[in-house]
């Protein structure tokens, strides 16, 4: 590890910094809530795996957002069938707006999430990279690819994806 | 950095949904995990080293002393070098690589399935005759006939069902490693597709 740091404090750094960044890369992937824990906690491993490679070339969101992704295409390799439909929680949304809000909010939410299971894989990683505030540097050491790259397959998500919520709206 | 036009759909995406204190429990689970596997890999290691020079110092000669300082020098070398690569290919593959390998291991996984679903059933009549030409000094001339009193044995009963059982969870095995194989080739294509797109777009 070329950061100066243990893996215990890099892996306490991911606990503290990435809970939504994970969450979320695998809530594109996977609609059932249980095979959702159980990814969070493979890709955890993985992660506290791999962290003796980290050797803080980009920053540790970088670093987990790339595992993520790639446990991610694992799991859909393994257990997916078809893109499911399962119904997510109610409680998406924990603040304490007006009910008539909040059912609006999830709904918006939930046809969000739904489109984003919908989009093909390459450009579903991108999209979300892009939701979660990455760069197209950051984006393009997570996936491999040119910055370019990343800048064309992130206009085609946003079309596709703004074409599937209108369908479906 | 978020695109002014998807900066809504953004703030929607990133909407608090976490439940801290789960991902929490996941993290201390995931890290007990990881140091159980570092302590079964040291573990398997100290075993194959420790088993390896008893059983060497247990029937002292040039010849075995020879034989278990190969083992131990190859043992701690492909253990390190196994570790390693594991270690790098983790975080290091790009992702057409991470695809090709994935795509490499199911295909293994796959021929193990059809060898194994091909040898069982051949295996057990193999290792039976060999038994029974062991115990009457290489008396097989009717193997059909001893396969079928064995097969009406309560003992070659329990060993068919326990074979079926063993083919029934092959066969399964195989269709599972077919599937992931399938959608692996399918993502590959749908990358592919993606990075063709990009080429045609950014010439």
């Amino acid at each position: 590890m070329a950061v100066g740091r243990s893996k215990e404090q890099l892996f306490d750094e991911v606990v503290a910094t990435c809970t939504g960044l994970i969450t979320r890369i695998v809530l594109s992937h996977e609609a059932n809530p249980t095979l959702r824990r159980e990814m969070v906690q493979d890709i955890l491993l993985a992660i506290w795996l791999a962290l003796p490679n980290y050797r803080g070339d980009a920053s540790i969101k970088t670093f987990a957002a790339a595992i993520a992704q790639k446990r991610c295409i694992s799991h859909v390799a393994k257990h997916a069938r078809e893109p499911r439909q399962v119904e997510l929680p109610l409680d998406l949304v924990s603040s304490a707006p007006p009910p008539d809000e909040i059912a609006l909010r999830n709904d918006q939410k939930r046809q969000l999430v739904d489109s984003i299971q919908l989009l093909p894989i390459p450009q579903r990683e991108a999209i979300v990279l892009c939701f979660e505030g990455f760069t197209y540097a950051e984006m393009a050491t997570i996936l491999g690819i040119t910055p370019n790259a990343v800048m064309l397959r992130c206009q085609r998500a946003k079309i596709t994806l703004k074409s599937i919520m209108e369908r479906r709206s | 950095m978020i695109d002014p036009d998807l900066q809504e759909l953004a703030e929607l995406w990133q909407e608090p949904e976490v439940r801290s204190l789960e991902f929490e429990e996941a993290a201390r689970r995931a890290r007990r995990q990881g140091k159980l596997l570092a302590y079964a890999d040291l573990a398997f290691f100290v075993m194959i080293v420790g088993g390896s020079a008893f059983a060497a110092l247990s029937a002292p000669g040039p010849v075995t002393m020879i034989a278990a300082v190969f083992l131990l020098i190859g043992t701690v070398w492909l253990t390190w070098t196994l570790r390693k690569i594991r270690q790098m290919r983790r975080t290091l593959d790009t992702r057409d690589t991470f695809l090709a390998s994935s795509v490499q291991n199911a295909r293994s996984d796959l021929r193990r399935a059809t060898l194994s679903i091909i040898a069982f059933p051949l295996l057990v009549p193999a290792a039976l005759l060999i038994k029974v030409a062991f115990r009457t000094h290489s008396d097989i001339s009717h193997p059909l006939a001893i396969l079928t009193t064995w097969a009406q044995s309560t003992r070659g009963i329990l060993t068919l069902c326990a074979l079926s059982l063993v083919i029934a969870y092959q066969l399964r095995s195989r269709m599972k490693a077919k599937g992931e194989l399938r959608r692996l080739e399918q993502l590959r294509q749908a990358y592919a597709e993606e990075t063709q797109h990009e080429a045609s777009n950014g010439s």
